[in-house]
């Protein structure tokens, strides 16, 4: 039985071919260690690390490629910006939509006393309601709003252009997770001035797992590092580089898994964003209309909170946990993530924690048929449930 | 009487630094190479150059320093200061 995989949202799956192509030369061209010796392989090495700096540059419009970071994922991106940004008694501000790579370093630090934090409430699809929220709730120890583009559960899109604009009128720093919208949404660094945006580079850039960008604004100040080390560079300071991106990337960089995402990221650009989107929510707005109109099945959120979202569809069978829905349909032969995804605030806020939900995340190799026979699928389970 | 065309050697702090300076270089229209700066490094240990033709050193550095690129010195083939 061939499985058919709608787990785009925590990975995307396949990889397209030229990942692949671009990962292997690490085994034949560029195995030697980038930025640390002179001989011709590590010269070679580095290079293509800059090319990839410069392609994620250029498609998120980042003016000045050393402010492209390589982290291992995002959530390692999210700790930088929480952890080196913060100073003791400052105040950051979440939304109530927040996966837990954001949600426990926040409250981590805020047991231990020192930063404080607030999470506010957003309302999908009412952008002023949401931008009025985030402005009360500014006080004048506020440092940072850090909040997710996208919810990596229902989808929901937030008005991050317009958070960011409110944000720097009030002096404070704008940061953006971007774990389910880059690559599948336009985001232009430059144009909308956002500090600090973390993502993935394993889902919509289709890298491999233990990929991650950092991506650092223009005019922003640079966080603290997390850790300091080897850099090869300046090496008689014991003090850390103060330059980008040696301040932030300590040790021996994941050679093999950002070849590939170099290969993703040329991927991404060569199809085009706009391109990816179109596609994916034609796929999703035909699941979302397949699963509304079966008997016993709950579509989480509604067309108005929807607008414009993730191509992200949570679901419950009635009677079912969303993991038990996920079990049925891995049975069937269709990869999906059930449960809590990681993000126990937005379960809260839209009433699905105790059961979880089913999700299903959709990519750009997903097809109309596949969709079909998904809905079909649950439409089974959901008969025989009842 | 026009300068003379020599080999300059770029110290630069970072191979991302000496990489994003010759891209500067090539926009506009100067071939470049990055090198390991084995023979001028021990001062500060560990960093890059960058290799190239120029008769005016000085206004190749203003140039990279505008677009943010530290030039920590430069050195003539014969490895003696010219800034």
């Amino acid at each position: 039985m061939e499985m058919i995989y709608f787990d785009n949202a925590a990975t995307t799956w396949p990889k397209p071919s030229a990942v692949r192509a671009s990962s292997v030369n690490f085994f034949s061209r560029y195995g030697a260690n980038p930025g640390r010796s002179g001989h011709r392989m590590s010269m070679d090495t580095a290079s293509q690390i800059y090319r990839c700096r410069e392609e994620a540059a250029g498609l998120f419009n980042v003016s000045d490629p050393t402010h492209v970071i390589f982290t291992q994922n995002c959530t390692q991106g999210l700790n930088q910006i929480i952890k080196g940004v913060l100073n003791p008694g400052e105040h950051l501000l979440i939304s109530d939509l927040e996966h837990n790579s954001v949600y426990r370093p926040a409250y981590q630090l805020g047991q231990e006393g020192k930063i404080q934090y607030n999470i506010v409430q957003t309302y999908p699809g009412n952008d002023d309601a949401t931008i009025k929220s985030f402005s009360e709730a500014i006080r004048p120890n506020t440092r940072l709003i850090l909040v997710t583009h996208c919810s990596n559960v229902f989808g929901f899109r937030l008005p991050i252009e317009r958070l960011c604009s409110l944000a720097h009128r009030r002096g404070v720093l704008f940061g953006v997770d971007a774990a389910q919208s880059a690559g599948a949404f336009p985001i232009d660094c430059s144009q909308a001035g956002y500090d600090y945006v973390a993502m993935p580079g394993h889902k919509g850039l289709y890298g491999p797992t233990g990929t991650g960008l950092l991506l650092i604004g223009e005019n922003t100040p640079f966080p603290s590092p997390l850790m300091e080390g080897g850099t090869g560079s300046v090496s008689r300071n014991p003090v850390q580089p103060q330059e980008l991106p040696d301040l932030l990337e300590s040790g021996t960089l994941n050679t093999f898994g950002i070849l590939g995402l170099l290969g993703g990221i040329r991927f991404v650009r060569k199809v085009g964003i706009r391109q990816i989107a179109r596609q994916e929510d034609a796929l999703y707005q035909k699941l979302r209309r397949n699963l509304s109109a079966v008997p016993g099945v709950i579509v989480c959120g509604d067309t108005v909170s929807c607008r414009n979202a993730a191509p992200v569809l949570s679901f419950q069978v009635r009677g079912q946990t969303g993991e038990e829905t996920a079990s049925r349909l891995a049975d069937m032969g269709f990869a999906l993530r059930g449960g809590l995804h990681c993000s126990p605030l937005a379960h809260q806020k839209m009433g699905t924690l105790d059961r979880g939900t089913t999700r299903a995340g959709i990519g750009y190799f997903n097809t109309g048929e596949q969709v079909d026979a998904l809905s079909n699928a649950v439409e089974r389970i959901a008969r025989n449930t009842r | 009487m026009p300068q003379r065309t020599e080999t300059i050697y770029l110290q630069i702090s970072s191979v991302t630094h000496a990489y994003r300076g010759q891209r500067l270089l090539e926009r506009i229209g100067i071939p470049s190479n990055v090198q390991r700066d084995s023979r001028f490094s021990s001062g500060r240990g560990c960093g890059y150059q960058i290799r190239l033709r120029s008769q005016n050193p000085q206004e190749i550095r203003n140039y990279l320093l505008q677009s943010g690129i530290r030039v920590l010195g430069i050195k003539d083939g014969n490895g003696n200061d010219l800034f």
